[in-house]
């Protein structure tokens, strides 16, 4: 048969449409709530992270994971030579190479950033990070719901996820669906 | 067997192969049945034997039971380790009608066919595969229930601890007190629901208290000062960094498995009675002794009235002493010449051969020096067989000791201690005194007296020269015999042993029989069993549920899919959805009827305009003075001599040669290109581009991006794009075809917002890729369908795509090649025969494989049967009638601009077989097809600036 006729490839129930309207949907769990966090500017810098820093945001910390940001910016670690630069509001910056060692990508809509806090928020931490959070790292780049994400956190008892955009809908459904 | 409860039966009713009975709360499966006086709970693997209760927890070989309740099936159920709950239904596996009364109980008589290996000497004529069906079919054990499917409710859950400890028997929970002195972070867990492993049935004082009750003391204390204690709860691997994996059991809730990384884990598991081998020791009512112990003293079930102790050591004596006292008529056979005086109200034989049992389906009489006295159960005790699977996990080597005849560990491993009777302290005192060192303890631990002190094992192994029928492995049906003949046949290494007879293979996976297994071996091979050594200790344990290892990664969950930004909107617009390359994208919109909708689609791209949302194209950024160069190295085509705001096409190749992707790269300046591989190749472009990064560059000179998701990307593709685009009112953008040619990308800004817009096409047409940050795109695309109302435009779905790209000859890599394609065969032959430098896959286009004239090549086939080809349908050719495959159909579609059928295909040698006609076969039909050019529509190319 032809390749348009393969319809057995075709799963309209399997998905869970997501929420209509993200501004306003929220979860509140076993023992946790979660929220989407919009608006946030988010840029993606590779290279000389000092030089980066000095030219983005002097005094934003570099955050790790699950260390506290306690305002922003800061510098969430990725890697060595690699962080996301969080700010309120987002940046309006050229994408491409500076001269001092680094380049940066406007990412403000590349990842989707979800706040969960609640008493049940060690639980959920277990239930869905691989990484000994306790233990931290220098890198806040980990595995949540078995998918890449940012973890840390925006407050003692709030974690932080930064989800790649297009793994919000499973994480989403992952949380709302989570059973203690 | 007479066993019985001693006492009232119980009041919770369940059902045994169709009857019914009633148990105890805190019953297992087995001890119910035990408690109803049931002897065959189940038939052997292979002879279909007759067999009953053996063991009293993970050892058990034979109670394997289907069990249902609250409507749910579980296969393959351990009757030891099953809890009893009300309303429970479960039935023998391997066995019909019944356990009891089972039809295919005669392939007994004929065992003298069946050895070991018989089916690989028996059926090998005229073919395996005439017999296969019908063995498979009277093999394996339980039955799944197809309409059964189990919720996907297991959650994984990670932790981490200093201090875990496996076993909360004496050492354990020693070790664990020991260690949260100490102040370490504790984690406690034993896979049954009560604390204190043999303190359960074994009478001792602890501390001045019952063993039971100071084991519940010492959890208490632990819960209550912090330490972590799962019950219930099974350690079941040992992986790589002291990653501990442990499967938990929550009654009425879900189970739930752990991933503990541990700093030192105290591996206290305990140890496994032994079986004696002798003849017909499989009968139901032959039980291991310190099973026997448990029934009694946890369910107060006594296994039989008149029952003889066969044992080779002094433990068995106080199980003798506890079911004398119980009311049985208790014989010891005490296989050694001394030994300790018989307890009170105990008959003592010593010095005594075991010759074997009377009795079919139950234990009649035991033969012991060539007498046979009346008895209805026998126990066996063998001596102990440490618990060191986790210590062996861990890669821990095993020492053999002589004294107590076993395997013991040989030497700490970083990380891991084994303490208790797992390390071979079987008196009471000595592990706990263990346990509390492991644990960091210092000083004098926990405290005991108990009877059983001493342990006076001597050897009782399988004799080489043994009579009748003697069981090694009763889950699997391994006799004395199996291990001589394989012997006999030279599979005399015990891994060879264990897969020549599948010793050890079984779900028990060989507690009760690995050791008389490899002993036998030695003794038929005249070596000693250190000398005969161990079989590789492998992860689980226990057998662990698929539900357990799957956790929630079923249905959506499972490989979950990326979600385009736009979803519901495309969901308003009524697409289908389909997965492709990862991403959940519509293939058709406004109706159940794809094939009419696909070929609208693919109209209103060729007559006017069509929208398409491309957003999982990759948006892959490489930066950097090292940028061209890192790019030339990854492609097969040279990329830095682009000219800033030039796109061009081309491979990435495997370093065999073969065909990675495809994809465009456009150059926004000497140190910043854009990649645009295929939607699923993009996490593998990323992963490649990461690795040449950091090999043969300078990592501070060269950086990769991929921006994928901080772009959507909607293109307008047909001859009525441009006034469509022309309508957006993109900014700083001159869409005309002098400022933005064919393969040229512009930066402008639409809207306030950054935005790209790249003249490249998939369908053949004037195309315009339009790519604006992701929080923007339904903006656009509501602009795009309202700017192109005037022409008629149609949202589309990738299905159509892929028909106008067919009907042009684009390829999609991994759907038109596969993994020998290379770019040679798909007609790029030019950067092998004239680059200058290296590329990742250079070397390998110039392999004697790589230059065979016979090479399948990408080539059109055009129908001659007015129908399309089947897509897999291979092209024949037949040389003395049989059909040789000379390759494939890879792509096939209806075309609605052609109104003929269009076709893709790899065909051996088909760049020179133009104009041939060939043979397409398919599931028995043959079809006749001409070999054609790829494209098939506007092969000059007019229309991409019609």
């Amino acid at each position: 048969m032809p390749d348009s006729q393969g319809k057995n490839f075709v799963h309209p129930e399997k998905w869970t449409p997501p929420p209509a309207d993200w501004a306003e949907a929220a979860i509140q769990g076993d023992g946790f709530s979660a929220r989407r966090v919009l608006g946030l500017g988010q840029t993606l810098v590779s290279g000389d992270l000092n030089a980066a820093s000095a030219a983005l945001g002097a005094s934003a910390p570099a955050i790790g994971l699950w260390q506290v940001a306690e305002a922003l910016p800061a510098f969430v670690r990725i890697a060595r030579d690699r962080a996301l630069f969080v700010s309120e509001r987002p940046l309006a910056l050229e994408d491409g190479w500076r001269a001092k060692g680094f380049a940066l990508s406007s990412a403000d809509d590349a990842w989707a950033v979800l706040d969960v806090k609640g008493e049940g928020l060690a639980d959920l931490m277990a239930d869905g990070a691989t990484a000994n959070l306790s233990q931290g790292s220098p890198s806040a780049s980990t595995l949540f719901a078995g998918v890449p994400c940012l973890l840390y956190r925006a407050a003692p008892d709030k974690a932080r996820l930064h989800v790649e955009a297009p793994l919000l809908s499973y994480v989403w459904r992952w949380l709302e669906t989570r059973e203690g | 067997m007479s066993s019985r409860r001693l006492g009232p039966l119980g009041e919770i009713p369940f059902r045994f192969d169709g009857k019914s009975y009633f148990g105890r709360e805190g019953d297992t499966l087995a001890s119910a049945l035990l408690a109803n006086g049931v002897s065959v709970v189940g038939r052997s693997f292979k002879y279909h034997r007759p067999r009953g209760v053996f063991g009293s927890w993970a050892e058990e070989p034979n109670a394997l039971f289907d069990v249902t309740a609250e409507g749910r099936t579980t296969p393959n159920a351990r009757g030891t380790t099953e809890f009893l709950r009300p309303g429970m239904d479960f039935r023998a596996v391997n066995a019909w009608p019944s356990a009891e009364h089972d039809r295919k109980g005669a392939l007994d008589r004929l065992h003298r066919f069946l050895p070991a290996g018989f089916y690989y000497k028996t059926f090998l004529w005229p073919d395996w595969a005439r017999f296969e069906g019908r063995i498979r079919a009277m093999a394996g054990l339980g039955r799944l229930d197809p309409d059964h499917a189990p919720p996907a409710d297991v959650a994984h859950r990670d932790a981490a601890c200093d201090l875990l400890v496996v076993g909360a028997g004496p050492a354990g929970l020693a070790a664990a007190m020991a260690g949260l002195r100490a102040g370490k972070r504790v984690t406690l867990v034993d896979d049954r629901p009560m604390p204190g492993g043999s303190l359960l049935w074994r009478p001792a004082i602890v501390d001045g208290m019952p063993g039971p009750q100071w084991a519940g003391g010492a959890v208490a204390w632990l819960r209550e000062n912090g330490a972590r204690v799962l019950l219930g709860t099974t350690a079941f691997g040992i992986y790589d960094h002291n990653l501990a994996a442990l499967w938990e059991r929550r009654g009425k809730e879900p189970d739930r498995l752990w991933r503990l990384r541990a700093g030192k884990i105290v591996v206290a598991a305990g140890a496994i009675d032994r079986p004696l081998v002798f003849p017909d020791n499989d009968r139901p009512g032959v039980m291991l002794a310190e099973a026997a112990l448990a029934f009694l003293r946890q369910h107060e079930v006594l296994v039989g009235d008149r029952i003889v102790v066969a044992t080779n050591n002094d433990r068995a004596f106080a199980t003798a002493a506890a079911l004398a006292k119980a009311g049985a008529a208790v014989t010891v056979a005490d296989l050694r010449q001394k030994g300790p005086p018989a307890p009170q109200g105990v008959s003592l034989r010593r010095g005594v051969t075991l010759e074997g049992v009377v009795g079919g389906r139950r234990v009649e009489g035991v033969t012991l020096g060539g007498e046979t006295i009346e008895a209805d159960a026998l126990l066996v005790s063998g001596g102990l067989t440490p618990s060191v699977h986790l210590f062996c996990q861990k890669g821990g080597k095993l020492a053999w000791d002589e004294s107590l005849l076993a395997f013991l560990p040989r030497e700490p491993i970083p990380g891991m201690v084994v303490a208790g009777a797992a390390n071979g302290r079987f008196a009471l005192s000595d592990a706990l005194a263990e346990g509390h060192r492991a644990g960091f303890g210092t000083g004098d631990g926990p405290r005991a007296h108990s009877d059983d002190e001493t342990y006076g094992i001597q050897p009782a192994w399988p004799l080489e020269n043994a009579k009748g029928r003697q069981w090694i492995d009763f889950q699997n049906d391994v006799t004395l015999k199996d291990v001589a003949l394989a012997a006999r046949e030279n599979f005399r290494s015990v891994e060879h042993l264990k897969r020549y007879t599948t010793l050890g293979m079984a779900t028990d996976q060989g507690k009760t029989s690995n050791l008389n297994g490899l002993a036998a071996m030695a003794a038929l091979t005249g070596r000693s069993i250190p000398e005969t050594g161990t079989t590789t200790y492998r992860p689980p344990v226990v057998p662990v549920p698929f539900t357990a290892i799957a956790g929630r990664r079923r249905g959506e969950f499972f490989n979950p899919a990326r979600r385009l930004v736009l979803e519901n909107e495309h969901r308003a617009l009524g697409a289908r959805f389909r997965e492709y390359g990862g991403w959940l994208r519509p293939a058709w919109y406004d109706g159940d009827d794809g094939e009419q909708a696909i070929q609208r689609e693919a109209r209103a791209a060729r007559d006017g305009v069509a929208i398409f949302d491309g957003s999982p194209l990759g948006k892959i950024e490489v930066m950097g003075p090292q940028a061209g160069a890192l790019l030339d190295f990854n492609s097969y085509n040279t990329i830095s001599t682009l000219k800033p705001g030039r796109i061009r096409y081309g491979f990435m190749l495997t370093e065999s040669g073969v065909v990675y992707d495809d994809g465009v790269t456009a150059k926004l300046g000497d140190d910043h290109y854009i990649v645009s591989c295929s939607s699923g190749h993009v996490p593998g472009v990323v992963l490649r581009l990461e690795e040449w990064r950091q090999d043969p560059f300078d990592p501070a000179n060269v950086f990769v991006h991929n921006m994928t998701a901080q772009w959507a990307t909607l293109t307008l593709t047909g001859p009525q794009s441009r006034r469509v685009a022309e309508k957006l009112g993109l900014e700083n953008l001159d869409l005309g075809d002098a400022a933005l040619p064919h393969m040229a990308l512009k930066r402008g800004t639409w809207r306030g917002s950054p935005a790209r817009v790249a003249r490249v096409s998939f369908t053949g047409d004037r195309s315009y890729e339009i790519s604006v940050p992701s929080a923007r795109a339904a903006e656009l695309f509501a602009a795009m369908q309202e700017a192109g109302k005037a022409f008629g435009a149609l949202a589309m779905g990738s299905e159509a795509l892929l028909l106008l790209r067919a009907e042009k000859g684009f390829l999609i890599a991994g759907k038109d090649t596969d993994g020998t394609t290379m770019p040679h065969d798909l007609g790029q032959a030019g950067p092998r025969d004239k680059r200058n430098g290296e590329y990742a896959g250079r070397r390998s286009l110039f392999m004697e494989e790589a230059r065979r004239p016979d090479r399948r090549q990408f080539v059109g086939l055009a129908s001659l049967d007015e129908r399309p080809l089947p897509t897999g349908a291979h092209g024949v050719e037949r040389a003395g009638g049989k059909p040789r495959s000379v390759g494939y159909v890879t792509s096939s579609y209806w075309s609605p601009t052609l109104s003929r059928p269009v076709a893709l295909g790899l065909i051996e040698r088909g760049f020179s077989r133009l104009g041939e006609e060939i043979e397409i076969f398919h599931l028995g039909q043959s079809l006749r097809a001409r070999i054609a050019p790829v494209c098939a529509f506007d092969p000059e190319g007019k229309r991409l600036d019609a």
